[in-house]
């Protein structure tokens, strides 16, 4: 027995210290190191294949996780605004659908995340399937791939955007 | 208890080793940069060499800004004829265009581009970029030497300016005397007053020329900032007698009169041969500009066929995406704007060709200029003095009109300084401004017009980024969709392109090797034998 210890616990040891080595407490340098790292895990939708389905009239869910005030200016048509900050609280919260007009997503329906260049929305794509949403996609590119290939299809909440600017321009 | 430390030593020791090593973060040596023609801006002797202030000649209170010029040429008194035989003061030069054979003129003055068109017919106010005074139309005298700004160039003081719509010449107010006295050699403010506000705002044409570039870091530009070399344009457009050296890629057709990196950098800049190899077929600047646009947006698309929308006042309207940046104007349309962008990527030898105004259109999109090469220009099949390179380049893409009658570009008047003058910036009625824009060219126009998609091809040369920002190998050479020549298709990439039967005959000698290695150790079981021991015994 006493033979066996010397060197199962060795053993026990350098497993211990390989898992403490382990990827959970890796640190990044930034932001663009953490979304490389999700990538490969999240499923991606090019903007000619999202234009393409909604010009058959498919059913699925645009959601544009930027912030009010880049959401305002211009957005797919039929996107839904939700900050990615409150995305958990809004998404799978009845009462926030209701107040929208619109039906709540069940979890099998198809997500697509949209934000300005794609970044926001793979660092989005955990959260929302934690809350059970198995179809969640993100739109490769985000809003700005959408605008460089179809700059006039876009709505604009123009109320909504504060501008104090009057006519500018010229050479 | 001895026996535990041997075992924890053989186990544990390794293991410490190993991780050490891979988290041990390796300290960047600094790497002696090998540089020629260069001196570093610790190495440098500033000394004065002149005080502009102690000139009596410019100790007056200048009435007129052509005043301070015939003061500079009183000294500089041969100054006037390199400056007349500059494309910045002409604005035109004759280029053979490439697969055209003849000489032709081209230059700022008469090419058509896909951000405000062509200068022709709103001289007055594109003139503000001209280095001259009063340039409003046909009449200007090119001889003229009081005609010639010193100051948009020389002033070091900053508070020289340029007024709008008035033919190049300055606001009024100025203080002549003291800018007089500030003269001095062109800095980055100079050059960028017009350089990076070309196409009628900051960074909106060249997308690596930005107001940003002034005072910026080093991940913007390693050799501009502020917090390093903190060079000056003229330190790589190196000029001597006014001839500014360094075409814009974009405009120049033949390939001379350019500045390359290896010129400070030498052709083999790396330790590194395989990276000095890539040199030969990959542009410095494909790897070194990983993304421009990086201070402020650069303009990606312009569609002039939604201009003209007012309210419903009959007020003109602007719309700003995201950023800030304009999305809509009734007077120019629509647009859109990107930042950090990442290029496209082309084969490029130097050579362009141009689409001209008198030029059928033969395809759309139509190419503005096209930028010539391709895999096959190598070696003795070279089409210039260099062979074609990949090069990344911006893009801009744009829709702007064209008689569909005559099928060709159209120049429309866009600017007058009163309404009722044809001027679409201010009467709205595309077919009045492109009347009057041709007829000022002398050139037909059959009356109806539509519009059509353009391209136009920017080579990019500014903002380079530091070294460890440059791409790396899995950046170009990756299977991915998302590989920066994913889309380069005409050659073999290593890493992005396979041949399935090579690939299959290597997998093949693998696995036949494996297959060897376990019979030929299975066989030895077998027979219970080893080669050492054998050996020994015999």
């Amino acid at each position: 027995m006493k033979k066996k210890l010397v060197y199962i616990l060795p053993i026990l040891l350098s497993v211990f210290i390989m898992f403490s080595c382990s990827d959970h407490t890796k640190v990044y340098k930034n932001a663009g190191e953490i979304v490389a790292k999700k990538s490969p895990s999240v499923d991606f939708i090019k903007v000619e294949t999202l234009h393409a389905m909604l010009d058959t009239g498919a059913m699925v869910l645009l959601i544009d996780v930027r912030e009010a005030n880049e959401f305002n200016p211009g957005y797919i048509p039929g996107s839904v605004n939700i900050p990615r900050g409150l995305i958990e609280f809004k998404i799978a919260n009845d009462s926030y659908w209701e107040a929208q007009f619109l039906y709540p997503p069940l979890k099998t329906d198809e997500i697509i995340l949209i934000c300005k260049k794609g970044h926001r929305s793979i660092l989005t794509v955990e959260a929302v399937k934690k809350l059970g949403f198995e179809n969640v996609k993100v739109l490769d590119g985000g809003f700005k791939k959408w605008e460089l290939t179809y700059p006039l299809e876009q709505e604009k909440n123009l109320d909504q955007v504060h501008d104090g600017g009057g006519e500018v321009g010229g050479c | 208890m001895k026996r535990i430390l041997y075992v924890i030593l053989i186990l544990i020791v390794p293991q410490i080793i190993v991780f050490g090593y891979i988290t041990h973060e390796e300290k960047e040596q600094e790497k002696e940069m090998k540089l020629v023609n260069y001196t570093m801006k610790a190495d440098r002797l500033n000394k004065k060499v002149v005080d502009h202030t102690k000139f009596e000649v410019l100790q007056q209170d200048f009435e007129r800004p052509q005043d301070v010029t015939l003061a500079c040429l009183s000294c500089h008194n041969e100054r006037h004829g390199e400056i007349m035989a500059n494309n910045h003061w002409t604005w035109d030069r004759n280029e053979n265009l490439h697969g055209r054979n003849e000489m032709i003129s081209v230059g700022k003055k008469n090419i058509l581009n896909n951000f405000c068109i062509g200068v022709a017919g709103s001289e007055k106010t594109c003139t503000r970029c001209h280095i001259g005074y009063g340039w409003e139309d046909h009449s200007f005298d090119f001889s003229k030497e009081e005609n010639i700004d010193c100051l948009v160039c020389h002033d070091q003081s900053g508070m020289y300016e340029k007024a709008k719509g008035q033919a190049g010449r300055p606001v009024e107010g100025l203080n002549l005397n003291v800018i007089a006295q500030s003269v001095g050699s062109p800095e980055r403010a100079n050059c960028g007053i017009c350089h990076y506000w070309g196409g009628g705002g900051n960074n909106v044409k060249h997308g690596d020329l930005d107001k940003a570039m002034n005072d910026c870091s080093r991940e913007v530009d390693v050799h501009m900032t502020t917090e390093g070399e903190d060079m000056s344009c003229v330190e790589c457009h190196v000029t001597e007698n006014h001839n500014i050296t360094g075409k814009l890629y974009a405009l120049s057709s033949e390939n001379k009169n350019r500045i390359t990196c290896a010129q400070c950098h030498t052709d083999r800049p790396h330790d590194d041969e395989i990276l000095d190899n890539h040199g030969i077929r990959v542009a410095c600047q494909t790897c070194h500009i990983p993304v421009y646009a990086k201070a402020n947006s650069t303009k990606m698309i312009w569609d002039w066929s939604t201009a003209g929308r007012l309210d419903e006042d009959g007020h003109t309207m602007h719309e700003n995406d995201a950023d800030g940046n304009h999305n809509y104007l009734s007077i120019k349309g629509n647009f859109v704007y990107d930042n950090n962008v990442i290029p496209e990527y082309y084969w490029f030898n130097g050579l362009a060709d141009h689409m001209l105004i008198t030029d059928s259109i033969t395809s759309i999109p139509i190419q503005m200029n096209t930028l010539e090469g391709s895999y096959n220009d190598k070696g003795t099949h070279c089409e210039s003095s260099a062979c074609s390179k990949i090069w990344p380049v911006k893009v801009h893409r744009g829709k702007q009109p064209y008689d569909v009658v005559n099928n060709t570009l159209v120049q429309p008047k866009l600017w007058s300084p009163q309404k009722g003058d044809s001027a679409y910036w201010l009467d709205f009625d595309w077919n009045e401004s492109i009347i009057a824009g041709m007829n000022y060219l002398d050139l037909p126009y059959s009356g109806e017009y539509g519009f059509v998609e353009t391209e136009m091809y920017w080579p990019l040369n500014h903002q380079v980024s530091p070294a460890d920002k440059a791409l790396k190998c899995v950046d170009c050479h990756t299977n991915s969709d998302k590989g920066r020549l994913a889309e380069l298709k005409d050659f073999y990439l290593p890493g992005r392109d396979r041949f399935a039967l090579i690939d299959n005959l290597g997998l093949l000698l693998l696995i036949l090797t494996s297959l060897g290695v376990i019979i030929h150790g299975a066989i030895r079981i077998v027979l219970g034998r080893n080669c050492i021991e054998d050996n020994k015994k015999s």
